[in-house]
């Protein structure tokens, strides 16, 4: 027999022991073969539709109950065209329930209804449902007993549904395949209806998805990923096109001169050549980590004595992030001292910052967030600690220090760390800085300036002591609902009260308070001032605008930035271009596969066979074709469209037109990794 | 065995006529679509719309016609059934064929497209007993055994089951039986050759 049905993978064939499947029916091939997920064959079947002489019936049932409609005349037509993805069809039927105010009217549309074909041979017997859907609404004509034409929408028309919407944070770690089941089950539509679509890639850009359908994101998604979409039943199967065109595509049927009745052939018809894509995507340094890249700037200020100061700054960032800063001022001085030297062009200050930010792994690279976590200021300087006065040096400029020259050493460090809630918000912030100090107390070490201290010379606390020379925080909260927004930011400075004897505690503070209804416009920010000197002031006011925001930051999103990226992909003839916005394409490999899908559709051309109906036949399944007539020796192809003509009443034919696209080799998919 | 044309005068319902048509035409419309491939290879689909039904379906359309002059009562009879439209009972008297295919394995079982006329028709034409005799209802196996079928109570539209003794191999059982259709008029066309005479033509499709 002509048919060499295919099946492998996950695919049952059944063969159930009857008597049906004596008699000279072989399947004998079976390779690579395209059926995702778990289908089943049953060769009577396919034997009973590709017998030579079939004994026919074709039934439409119509509702719940599934009433047999035998007042169905003429032909029943299923359809698919080549851009859609729901079957339809129609039938005409002569009936007193076609009149709308009839109490059981089946034209007011949304009755369930199927079709179903008998198929009997001497060797097998079948019953195939060819349709199963759903009635629109009908008009109806007639003198006497109205007539209808009934159209029918088929299963999964949930897929048409625009309702859907989702958003979709960058970085999500998300496939497009998550994307799309994520997006579908907003309108009912549940993941197990999907199948294939495990090679789609992981996205990084943010989606904001709503006013499409499920099958339009589908749709978008499988031509950058080369990949068609056809359903069977209501569940959508994405088919990769190397399984539907190319040299590992495999024959499913055979359209020889022996089954065919007729053919047309339709070349493209002006077919664009030149295509201009654009979009906007994550540049592949951002995704690989990037690398560290410095700045360096100059500013040289003269006073009028001829001195020179030179700050030298120099920025280090990795893909735009600060990472590293360092401040060097140079000037035309002398290293002060009890001597003081020469006057010479030296580095008179280094300040040094370093950030360090969150990190996130996002395929299998460490990148940074927008989450700073800590940030290091350390200042180095020609330095002496001062001294009392009974020890030390006194320098030229009449203080005295522990050494009788300045050395370079370190004056300076400040710790700055953030800390974020689990909603992301920067809820607070404490600075340690560490510096030279010696606390004053009543009796100790008389220094030049009349005070007593602790130490006979200044020493160095360290920004991570427990009491360190200086610390500054700031505790933020919010609380957002429907119908009221509050945040509270409290600020304090903590160090040494300069009193006798010292004690270190806070110094300062500020409270502040914003309250107001969301939308309403008007805000009462209330605040608190604690002053150095003990006395505390406390204010409120009315303010116009909104509650400030506070600062967010992911731990899970790194920083990035977007870039305009544009492919212009040309084929070798024909003068047609045509410029487009290819929506959610993520770099220039999306924008290949898309041209290549995009030429492979429009130049390929047509070609409709008429023959016999055969269900097994569907969407996107390969054929060969042997037609002298158009140059076709088993040249390959895949069924694009289909309409079904089902005799019900005169002669029980069921006959198909099947149009056909050759994929021009060009545009063959790219070879799986 | 019946013999061949139609010795035994039409049956047309209740109605009756002097004089016998002269043309009896038969059409036996087959509900199938012949297409040949373009290698000249055929492909056949008929509608069997139960698959108890006999492979080959058909409806069958009758031309009566009367050549000389009819007969008064006659023309009223023609009349009377063009006004009356049917539907009729029709009986031909000549034995029809239909051929079941059965599966391996399954009973000798069908459904008759058509009454039988013997159980129908009352009283039987002819001497007692002849018509009964002639067109006995008989079936035979696809190697030719003969068989006796028993046939079941028509359905509305004259479907009638019939069953036999055994199983099939996986053959044709044909049933031989003399069909009582049910018939339509849909046309009568009369003819006046000259003012004293006239012929009739009479069509009947089968429903």
């Amino acid at each position: 027999m002509a048919v060499q049905w295919l099946a492998s993978g996950t695919a049952t064939i059944t063969r159930p022991d009857s008597a049906l499947l004596t008699g000279t029916m072989t399947i004998d091939e079976f390779p690579a073969v395209y059926i995702h997920g778990t289908a089943t064959i049953d060769r009577r079947s396919v034997a009973a539709w590709s017998a030579q002489v079939r004994r026919t019936a074709t039934r439409v049932l119509l509702g719940e109950e599934a009433e047999d409609l035998v007042s169905v005349a003429g032909v029943v037509n299923v359809n698919l065209d080549e851009h859609g993805l729901i079957e339809t069809a129609s039938f005409s039927v002569t009936d007193r329930r076609c009149a709308f105010f009839d109490p059981r009217s089946i034209v007011v549309g949304g009755i369930p209804v199927s079709i179903q074909c008998r198929i009997g041979t001497d060797l097998a017997e079948t019953v195939d449902t060819v349709f199963r859907g759903v009635t629109e609404s009908a008009p109806s004509t007639g003198a006497y007993v109205p007539t209808a034409t009934i159209q029918c929408a088929g299963e999964g028309a949930d897929w048409l549904t625009t309702t859907a919407c989702l958003s979709v944070p960058a970085f999500s770690g998300y496939t497009r395949l998550d994307v799309l089941k994520a997006f579908a089950a907003t309108v009912g539509i549940t993941e197990d209806r999907i199948v294939g679509g495990g090679e789609w890639r992981v996205i990084t850009q943010g989606l904001d998805l709503s006013g499409l359908s499920p099958y339009d994101l589908a749709l978008r998604f499988a031509e950058m990923e080369d990949c068609y979409l056809r359903l069977v039943g209501d569940t959508l199967h994405i088919l990769p096109a190397r399984d539907v065109v190319g040299p590992d595509a495999a024959s499913v049927y055979d359209f020889t001169q022996s089954n065919v009745f007729s053919a047309a052939e339709a070349p493209p018809n002006r077919p664009v050549a030149r295509l201009v894509l654009s979009s906007v995507g994550i540049p592949v340094e951002i995704l690989t980590g990037g690398t560290e890249e410095t700045t360096a700037a100059l500013s040289i200020e003269t006073a009028p004595d001829g001195t020179r100061t030179e700050t030298r700054t120099y920025t280090t960032t990795v893909n735009g992030t600060l990472v590293r800063r360092r401040v060097e001022t140079w000037m035309d001085a002398a290293i002060p001292g009890v001597t003081p030297s020469a006057v010479a062009f030296r580095l008179w200050k280094l300040v040094e910052t370093e950030t360090i930010w969150g990190t996130v792994t996002y395929g299998g690279v460490s990148l940074r967030t927008a989450r700073m976590d800590t940030e290091r200021t350390v200042t180095r300087e020609w330095y002496s600690p001062p001294c009392r006065t009974a020890s030390g040096y006194v320098w030229a400029d009449g203080s005295r220090h522990l050494a009788s020259a300045a050395t370079w050493q370190v004056t300076g460090d400040q710790i700055t760390t953030y800390t974020y809630d689990a909603d992301c918000v920067l809820v607070g912030k404490v600075t340690n800085a560490g510096g030279w100090y010696s606390e004053r107390v009543t009796s100790g070490h008389a220094y030049d300036d009349s005070t007593q201290r602790a130490d006979s010379a200044y020493q160095w606390i360290a920004p991570t002591d427990t009491q360190p020379y200086a610390r500054d925080t700031e505790d933020s909260s919010e609380q957002r609902s429907a119908t009221l927004a509050v945040v509270t930011v409290l600020q304090r400075s903590y160090g040494w009260d300069g009193k006798t004897p010292e004690a270190w505690g806070q110094i300062t503070g500020r409270d502040d308070r914003w309250e107001g209804v969301p939308g309403s416009g008007q805000t009462w920010h209330a605040w608190t001032e604690y002053r150095e000197d003990g006395s505390r002031y406390d204010a409120a006011q009315p303010e116009s605008g909104s509650v400030p925001e506070l600062a967010r930051a992911s731990a899970a999103i790194p920083q990035y930035r977007t870039e305009p990226i544009v492919l212009e992909a040309t084929a070798a003839t024909g003068g047609e271009a045509a410029t487009e916005t290819v929506w959610g394409a993520e770099d220039h490999a999306d924008l290949e596969r898309y041209a290549r899908h995009r030429f492979r559709r429009e130049r390929s051309p047509r070609y409709t066979v008429s023959t016999r109906a055969n269900p097994h036949l569907r969407q996107y399944d390969v054929v060969t074709v042997t037609d002298p007539t158009w140059a076709h020796d088993a040249r390959s192809g895949y069924i694009a469209g289909y309409s079904l003509t089902l005799d019900v009443s005169q002669t029980g034919a069921l006959d198909a037109d099947y149009v056909v696209v050759f994929p021009l080799a060009a545009f063959d998919p790219e070879a799986a990794a | 065995m019946p013999r061949a044309g139609l010795r035994t005068p039409l049956y047309l319902d209740r109605f009756t006529f002097l004089q016998k048509p002269q043309v009896v035409s038969v059409q036996r419309n087959v509900a199938e679509d012949v297409r040949r491939a373009r290698n000249l290879k055929l492909y056949v689909d008929s509608l069997q719309p139960d698959p108890s039904f006999p492979t080959t379906m058909s409806k069958l359309s009758l031309e009566l016609a009367w050549r000389g002059t009819m007969r008064a009562a006659d023309i009223r009879t023609v009349n009377d059934m063009i006004a009356i439209r049917g539907p009729f009972d029709v009986c031909l008297w000549e034995e029809i064929t239909e051929a079941f295919w059965l599966p391996a394995g399954a009973p000798l079982a069908g459904t008759l497209t058509r009454r039988n006329a013997l159980t129908v028709v009352s009283p039987l034409p002819g001497a007692p007993g002849k018509v009964a005799a002639e067109f006995a209802v008989t079936g035979a196996r696809g190697s030719g055994a003969a068989f006796t079928p028993v046939l079941g109570t028509p359905d509305p539209d004259g479907n009638t089951p019939w069953t036999a003794t055994g199983t099939s191999t996986g053959e044709h059982c044909i049933v031989r039986y003399p069909a009582l259709y049910r018939m339509r008029v849909i046309s009568g066309q009369p003819a006046f050759e000259n003012p004293h005479k006239r012929t009739q033509t009479f069509g009947l499709e089968e429903m």
